[in-house]
């Protein structure tokens, strides 16, 4: 499989933005919370932080970008466990790609989007991947 | 008595623009026969399952609400705007608009004309990866019988009978109903809809007036719906119609979604139609019909641009309909 990676649709865009917001009304409430949760330790995290200068903050009217997450493909795939032969009948699991979708305010316009790799739909933070992408690829459009 | 009138495209089309359009429940509340995208120009209630849909865009925070310098930083085609100071104009450019909306529609008549898609899929980081062109017939008929009046848009064979389009193997479906996006303001059903006034622009030497608009969730009626993924979703709109500041026609409109529809991973969806006037020697009057249509798609990160070219506009007639009808059953010739 090719490695995954984020996709700039606007990146003049992208360079203004300084404090974004997470609009997660489209999720259920579990969804958003750990959504919400994912963004704030993350968003804690030195080294993500380091790289990832954007503030979160929570009035999208104040924002100059708002994300949206969403799952994609929430086929149910199957998943061997671990020492699968000592079992028969293979551990079924819900498995999702979580996708990061950055938008202007009125979303208008797609600034970026990163596809991260499968996660269980509840998942604690399932915003590991497509943040760390972000944080990547400013970096390198900055550079 | 009230008459009933809608504009719709036939049951089994995937509906133009960025959608295919809703309005079934509606529709088939009132009694009119549509199915899939209709565009009613009645104010029709907003009823059932769809409202409930409708809800998935109560947060929207849309472009009526967005500074002004934002807007035009999202749309670089309102390049040039001259901003307006003040609502005040609105009222009297949204009567003017409606009333001609009301002209064109009574104007129009059962027309016929080509249609060339070409559509484009892209990679990453914007490369284009394919290009491939279909031709059509595209064929609008209004039926006006007596209390009810009805606008069908339709994609066809060269025989003006319809087909339902396949886009390329890996490209999005074609969308249709372009010609009528324009009853957004009709009189009747500018309720549903929030207006702004941006401006005046002038675009290749005429003077504009630019309006920004956004449906009202809850009370939509002139809706589409999309299905994706074997899961069906409804969409809202907003975007900005740019008015003829003497003839009060809408010249253009840039239609996205209110929200974009992430159950079905529909990320944009942009559709920008260009209106005009065609003149036919048989029809008494000029008719007011999309001479370009840009179709941009985001879905499931694959970024996919249809543009719809219209041409050869004449009358279809009953007459032509069953001629084509019968050549389409004859044998073929040795």
């Amino acid at each position: 499989m090719p490695p995954r990676k984020g996709e700039i649709f606007d990146g003049e865009a992208l360079r203004r933005v300084t404090a974004f917001c997470l609009d997660s009304s489209h999720l259920s409430h579990s969804e958003a919370a750990g959504v919400q949760e994912s963004l704030t330790r993350q968003g804690q995290s030195r080294k993500l932080s380091e790289r990832l200068s954007w503030k979160l903050i929570d009035n999208c009217s104040q924002a100059d970008a708002v994300a949206r997450v969403y799952y994609l493909g929430a086929a149910i795939r199957q998943v061997v466990e671990a020492g699968g032969l000592r079992s028969s009948s293979p551990k079924v699991q819900q498995e999702v790609d979580p996708v990061l979708v950055i938008y202007d305010k009125a979303a208008l316009r797609l600034y970026y989007r990163a596809e991260g790799s499968p996660i269980h739909r509840d998942a604690r933070y399932p915003l590991a991947d497509p943040l760390a992408m972000l944080a990547k690829d400013l970096r390198t459009m900055n550079q | 008595m009230t008459k009933n009138c809608a504009l719709g495209n036939s049951e089994g089309f995937y509906n133009a623009m960025p959608r295919k359009f809703s309005g079934a429940i509606v529709r088939a509340a009132l009694g009119v026969a549509l199915a899939y995208g209709a565009l009613p120009t009645c104010p029709f209630a907003v009823i059932g399952q769809e409202e409930d849909e409708q809800s998935y865009y109560k947060h929207a925070y849309s472009i009526v609400d967005l500074p002004l310098p934002e807007i035009m930083s999202a749309l670089p085609e309102l390049q040039g705007l001259q901003p307006g100071t003040n609502q005040q104009q609105l009222p009297d450019i949204l009567t003017k608009a409606g009333e001609a909306v009301v002209q064109a529609y009574e104007d129009l008549r059962n027309v016929a004309a080509d249609e060339e898609i070409t559509e484009q899929q892209y990679g990453y980081n914007g490369r284009l990866l394919d290009t491939s062109r279909h031709h059509f017939g595209y064929l609008i008929t209004v039926d006006k019988a007596p209390g009810e009046e009805v606008l069908h848009e339709y994609r066809t064979n060269a025989r003006l009978k319809p087909v339902e389009p396949e886009s390329a193997p890996q490209g999005f479906p074609f969308t249709t109903n372009s010609a009528s996006m324009w009853v957004l303001f009709h009189p009747q059903n500018r309720y549903q809809t929030n207006f702004r006034y941006l401006g005046k622009q002038s675009v290749e030497g005429q003077d504009l007036y630019v309006i920004a608009f956004a449906e009202v969730p809850g009370k939509a009626a002139v809706t589409g719906r999309i299905n994706l993924q074997g899961r069906s979703a409804l969409l809202l709109y907003q975007g900005v119609a740019w008015i003829h500041s003497k003839s009060f026609r809408i010249v253009k409109m840039r239609l996205d979604l209110l929200e974009p529809q992430l159950d079905v991973a529909l990320e944009q969806l942009t559709t920008e139609i260009q209106f005009g006037e065609v003149r036919i020697p048989q029809a008494t009057a000029a008719l007011w019909l999309p001479q370009a249509v840009t179709v941009t798609t985001v879905n499931g990160g694959q970024l996919f641009r249809n543009r719809h070219a219209y041409s050869n506009f004449r009358l279809f007639t009953v007459k032509s309909e069953t001629k084509a009808a019968a050549s389409e059953q004859a044998p073929p010739r040795r």
